[in-house]
């Protein structure tokens, strides 16, 4: 996972593998107290995901 | 236990202990540490077996996937194959183990459950307490590091436990993990742990759900053993495969949807889509299917966790469950039967949320009534939270709250966690506010939770709004209130209130609750009312309370509280110096406690203290020193207990030769005294023991004062009357030594604390001889040997010293009997005063911070990561250390904990 900030947002880029990797990751974000603005696949075996 | 053979062979009397009879409740325990049973037709995987076989190789295995992917029967059926590396704890998680100390309370019992702890394995000695995890993990870690063989912990449905305290402490496991633990863990997501570390040094497996799909073989395999032949062609199975993406929950139910279908390869070719749909489909496939009978035996059934044939009836109002559950489990795999008991059963987790969301859509008007009469069940067997959840979810308020104050006494009481505050929190708030019971149930939640100062502030208030409430509930209020009251003084260590108010309640109990329902709370009374009694002196009242608690637990069937009765009598019975019937107790407390896994249980500790107390006078004093560490570690932080002890512990340093060492143990214990007032008994043996010590240390103190001092606060006992007898007589005061002691030697007067009247006949004889009373003497030495020969007191003559030795040898001649035990005292109480102080000592009292680091020295953690575990740097962790062992005299770790362990420090 590497981690992109600017503009107020951070991006997360990263393989997700499955299912139970998405969850995981979706609650430490909320454990974090971050705001999940969303969510994109990227082309390639990475994915990432946008939080503020 | 055996005692050494130089001691006359005993047999101790076996106490009948009646099993629980509670069907669920008593054993939820067991059905928690127990991997569900595995169905013998279920398809044998071995490629994942040998995921699991590496993955256990070390550290971490995690098996991530989400639901119906067929975690939980992968690892037990691999759990009851022999291919783990050494024995399986198992431990299944529900949300209601977010409290750190019940969850280490349960991986605890889980491992010494699997036979890999020994039975004086340190693990077994180990009690989690509420908010020291992190004192603790590092015993924990020690203990796992000396074991013989490698042990399997697998942690099932870890995705329940949200607690930071709970997963702070299970990735400190994970960064110190010795190699013998092997840890799995299986979770719907991926746990918020460090994984990484673990990943790149290579100590991580992983098993996934893509691992977990079902390959086209598979698959294949699984619908033949349901059909019992195959019935799908190659192309059928492996669109089914393809369809449900290998999800082994959606093929077990398209299994069951085959099953009679005029035309499976049209129904192979007919469902489409994700998870959520296929699961409904199949479902609806699945029960439209079944003879309406079985549908609505499934619909109603499955509102409950756990179902015997008894609760399956009383939910259908059909005679037929307990053949129905079994037929089910046989025949398609509806069910699991759970525990190693015959009748429980569940449905899988994922069938039952759909069969409930069935429910709900098509029978709604039923779930409460569903709910009313689990709820109805379960109260009936006395399964109190169980029937208080199942109301809450009824939404019947009243009944919820009924259910709530009428049981709540015993589920205070009983100290059962969590679950109370709870229960309470889940009702709505305007009516718990409305409620002065429940209100009060509210302060006891803060007792339980180890709040006491919250609950005393609230308490005041709570009566004020009693008149609010109906004649029949003001009783119950006031027997709540008292109850209330008792817990509050229990946890504050106030002895005399906790009498006032227990007997108050013990009485309102007898008049309020007459169901039955009530030995619970009238045996968890009657036993905290004789602990109580008992360490404030009152012995015989307590006796009797706790005789009758006991009796009341027989017939109640209740196991532990059994268990604290036959603990706290058996310490009773040392207390007032009968060791022969002391021993006989405790070691059926010890063996009970060894068979349920209570031996690190608080209710063990009196228990402890009592064969503490009777191997010291037996004079062995290694086996007394295991057994006071054992009541420290399940005892501690109860000041009574410590109190007690650290005057144990003093007499055990003074008996080892080390004089200073048990002069500092008992200043301590002054020191600890702060805010606390001890009862009267436990501080009068407190300055008896220091004045003792004292005066063999050559710094003794006028004995009239003393006396003065104790006579204020009530008349001497028996063994009261013998230590200041002893007193008078090293202070040169042989006739005041006998006044004091003659009006107790032929068993007159209260006997009180340690009354050992051979003891008593000793220094009798000692007194007699310096008045130049020497047929009496004689005699009174005689009746001292005989009585120390009968119940091996050897220590009774040792502890007595040099005049005790001058007395045997001069009065060899005249005394008949008893010469080759006479001799054998001699000879070891010449040996005992020939002890140099060879033994360790503490040159200097350590630093709070110091005896934080030295707690980490046994383990095997290197100076780096104590550092990183305590937050602090490893400079500092180092001055400590060399602190520590500038103080204890030592210059390396290892002679350190040695030495710190004969000081007991720790």
């Amino acid at each position: 996972m590497t981690l992109a900030t600017g503009d107020g947002q951070t991006a997360i880029v990263g393989p997700v593998i499955d299912q139970a990797h998405l969850h995981g990751l979706l609650n430490r974000i909320g454990d974090l107290g971050l705001e999940l603005i969303g969510g994109n696949p990227t082309l390639g075996p990475a994915a990432s995901a946008e939080v503020g | 236990m055996v005692a050494p053979a130089t001691r006359a062979p005993r047999t101790p009397r076996r106490r009948p202990i009646e099993r629980p009879t509670a069907e669920l409740g008593g054993d939820l325990l067991a059905t928690k540490l127990t991997p569900p049973r595995t169905s013998l037709r279920q398809v044998s995987r071995p490629r994942l077996f040998d995921l699991l076989d590496d993955g256990t190789e070390q550290l971490l295995t995690l098996v991530a996937a989400p639901a119906g992917t067929g975690k939980t029967t992968l690892l037990a059926s691999w759990s009851s194959s022999r291919r783990p590396p050494g024995p399986v704890a198992w431990l299944s998680l529900d949300a209601g183990d977010n409290d750190a100390a019940r969850f280490w309370a349960y991986v605890l019992a889980a491992l010494c459950r699997s036979g890999a702890v020994p039975r004086d394995g340190a693990l077994r000695r180990l009690a989690p307490q509420p908010g020291s995890s992190e004192s603790f993990l590092p015993l924990l870690v020690s203990g796992l590091a000396e074991l013989s063989t490698p042990v399997v912990l697998v942690l099932d449905d870890l995705q329940d436990i949200t607690d930071a305290t709970v997963l702070h402490g299970l990735e400190l496991l994970l960064r110190h993990a010795p190699s013998q633990l092997r840890l799995v863990l299986a979770t719907r997501f991926d746990p918020p742990l460090p994984m990484q570390r673990l990943r790149v040094s290579g100590r991580l497996a992983q098993v996934r759900a893509a691992d977990l799909a079902f390959t086209v073989p598979e698959a294949a395999d699984l619908l033949a053993e349901s059909q019992g032949q195959p019935i799908l062609s190659e192309e059928d199975v492996a669109l089914l495969q393809a369809r449900t993406e290998g999800w082994a929950a959606g093929l077990r139910l398209a299994a069951l949807s085959l099953e009679g279908q005029p035309d499976p390869h049209r129904f192979v070719t007919q469902f489409a889509g994700d998870d959520k749909s296929i699961a409904d489909y199949l479902t609806g496939e699945v029960l439209d299917r079944q003879p309406e009978e079985l549908r609505t035996f499934l619909l109603r059934t499955c509102i409950v966790d756990e179902l015997t044939g008894d609760l399956a009836d009383t939910l259908t109002g059909g005679r037929d469950g307990e053949s129905m559950l079994a037929r089910l489990e046989r025949a398609n795999g509806f069910v699991v039967g759970v525990g190693s008991r015959r009748s429980a059963y569940r449905y899988h987790p994922l069938f039952a949320e759909l069969l409930r969301y069935e429910l709900r859509r098509e029978a709604p008007g039923q779930v409460v009534g569903l709910h009313r009469r689990a709820a109805g069940w379960y109260a009936a067997r006395g399964l109190v939270v169980h029937a208080i959840r199942q109301a809450l979810m009824a939404e019947e308020w009243p009944y919820a709250a009924d259910l709530m104050a009428r049981h709540g006494p015993s589920l205070i009481l009983r100290g059962d966690a969590v679950t109370l505050g709870d229960l309470v929190r889940r009702l709505p708030a305007d009516l718990v506010q409305a409620d002065p019971e429940l209100a009060l149930l509210g302060a006891a939640d803060r007792i339980v939770r180890g709040d006491p100062d919250a609950a005393a502030a609230y308490l005041p208030v709570a009566p004020q709004r009693a008149e609010l409430l109906s004649e029949e509930r003001r009783d119950r209020f006031a027997l709540l209130l008292a109850i209330v009251n008792t817990a509050l003084a229990w946890q504050l260590g106030d002895l005399d209130q906790v009498l006032v108010a227990g007997e108050q309640a013990l009485a309102l109990q007898s008049r309020v609750g007459t169901d039955g329902v009530d030995d619970d709370a009238r045996a968890i009374t009657l036993s905290t009312v004789g602990a109580a009694g008992l360490w404030a002196g009152q012995l015989d009242a307590a006796e009797l309370h706790l005789r009758e608690g006991l009796a009341v637990a027989l017939r109640a069937g209740l196991l532990l509280q059994q268990f604290a009765c036959l603990s706290q009598l058996a310490l009773l019975y040392a207390v007032r110096g009968e060791v022969d019937e002391a021993f006989r107790w405790g070691t059926n407390a010890v063996e009970v406690a060894a068979e349920q896994s209570w031996s690190s249980s608080m209710q063990a500790a009196p228990g402890y203290l009592a064969l503490a107390w009777v191997y010291y006078y037996w004079d062995d004093l290694g086996e007394a020193s295991r057994y006071a560490d054992q009541a420290a570690a399940s005892g501690a932080g109860w000041q009574p207990m410590t109190l007690g002890l650290a005057i144990l512990r003093a007499r055990l340093q003074r008996a080892r030769g080390d004089l200073a060492g048990s002069l500092d143990t008992l200043a301590t214990a002054h020191r600890d005294l702060t805010g606390w007032t001890p009862p009267r008994y436990l501080w009068r043996w407190l300055v008896l023991t220091e004045a003792d010590l004292r005066s063999a240390a050559g710094q003794p103190q006028p004995t009239s004062a003393i006396r003065r001092h104790l006579e204020e606060s009530g008349p001497l006992s028996g063994g009261e009357a013998v230590a200041l007898a002893r007193l008078q007589l090293a202070e040169g005061d042989p006739a005041g030594a006998a006044a004091t002691l003659g009006p107790f030697l032929d068993g007159g007067g209260p006997a009180g604390f340690l009354m050992v009247p051979a003891e008593a006949w000793l220094v009798d004889a000692v007194a007699s001889d310096a008045l130049a009373d020497h047929d009496r003497a004689a005699t009174s030495l005689e009746r001292a040997l005989s009585l120390a020969e009968h119940g091996g007191l050897r220590r009774s003559f040792l502890d007595a010293g040099a005049p005790a030795r001058s007395l045997l040898a001069r009065y060899r001649q005249r005394v008949p009997t008893s010469w080759s035990y006479l001799d054998e005292l001699l000879q070891a109480s010449a040996e005992a005063a020939r002890v140099t102080v060879a033994a360790p000592k503490l040159i200097e009292h350590l630093t709070e911070r110091e005896h934080t680091v030295l707690r980490y020295l046994p383990s095997l953690m290197t100076y780096e990561e104590i550092a990183s575990d305590l937050y602090v740097s490893l400079n500092t962790v180092k001055t400590h250390a060399y602190g520590i062992f500038r103080k204890l005299g030592v210059t390396g770790r290892r002679e350190a904990v040695r030495s710190a362990r004969e000081l007991h420090l720790l």
